[in-house]
């Protein structure tokens, strides 16, 4: 399923290098101490996850695969 | 190695096409096989004994895919300025993924193209700059080998199956520092494309479009 982030999201999002043309991997750290790991992001806004979540919960994003 | 190819008007009329060697010595096609070119110092005074004189001349480019077993060849003009490159880049069997490149610099007038399946592609700023760590193409792979944005998907192996029909064309200022590889295959696409990732965010005003291609 496709997840819309927030704008605030989108920025971080704008300052990490992509993993592809088009594309990030994530892991969202939700406040409640979940980790959805290794989640596409296109666009910077649409995450792609079949764990349900609610994107107003997300306590920080990370990089998946950083940069060697 | 040493010679360059060349259309030349002489000083009494007419044109020839022949060698220039070592920069010094014109060598018409004919003449390629006289014994003089055998002995430098012969074939020089052999030279300084006619009246011709070179006026004006256009250097006849070799074929960049007759370039056998270099890994990247770039045609620039008397300007330095960025004119086309050999598509064997992309075809090396030992070319790997852009990010794992050296970063290297791009020439002046290197254009490059990016596919998104976005008219609001967030990689481009406001001010029609792109941020660090965006990935794009060659202008010229494009151009060889994108008709479609389900084709740019394949060739640049994308993980968002959308097709990536919004065409961005990037014209950075030369000496923009990037990486440059190959796509890998993955996500079930093959790949194979030129790929190219910017290391840093760039100045504003090198982003034009989108325009739109067909999705399939």
């Amino acid at each position: 399923m496709t997840t819309k982030l927030p704008e605030k999201w989108i920025a971080v999002l704008a300052k990490l290098p992509e993993s592809g043309m088009g594309s990030h991997h994530v892991d969202i750290h939700m406040k409640s101490g979940q980790i959805i790991r290794d989640v596409p992001v296109f666009n910077s806004e649409d995450c792609q996850s079949d764990t349900e979540f609610d994107p107003q919960e997300i306590e920080e994003i990370r990089e998946s695969h950083p940069k060697k | 190695m040493g010679y360059q190819k060349a259309l030349v008007r002489l000083n009494r009329g007419g044109t020839e096409i022949g060698f220039i060697l070592n920069t010094e010595l014109f060598v018409k096609i004919g003449e390629w096989t006289s014994p003089f070119l055998f002995d430098w110092d012969a074939a020089i005074a052999e030279a300084r004994k006619t009246s011709l004189v070179i006026t004006e001349f256009n250097l006849i480019p070799r074929s960049l895919d007759s370039m056998k077993g270099v890994r990247r060849v770039i045609a620039l003009n008397a300007n330095a300025t960025y004119q086309t490159e050999s598509r064997s880049f992309s075809s090396g069997k030992n070319a790997g993924a852009a990010i794992d490149a050296p970063i290297e610099l791009t020439s002046n007038g290197e254009v490059f193209n990016r596919f998104s399946a976005y008219s609001n592609d967030r990689r481009i700023t406001l001010n029609n700059g792109i941020l660090a760590g965006t990935f794009a193409t060659t202008k010229e792979d494009a151009e060889a080998n994108i008709r479609t944005g389900a084709d740019a998907v394949s060739r640049y192996a994308l993980e968002n199956k959308t097709p990536a029909s919004y065409k961005y064309t990037i014209s950075p200022p030369g000496g923009t520092a990037l990486q440059r590889g190959v796509a890998q295959p993955a996500y079930g696409e093959l790949g194979g494309g030129v790929e190219v990732l910017f290391v840093n965010a760039s100045p504003d005003n090198i982003v034009t479009g989108p325009i739109k291609i067909p999705d399939k």
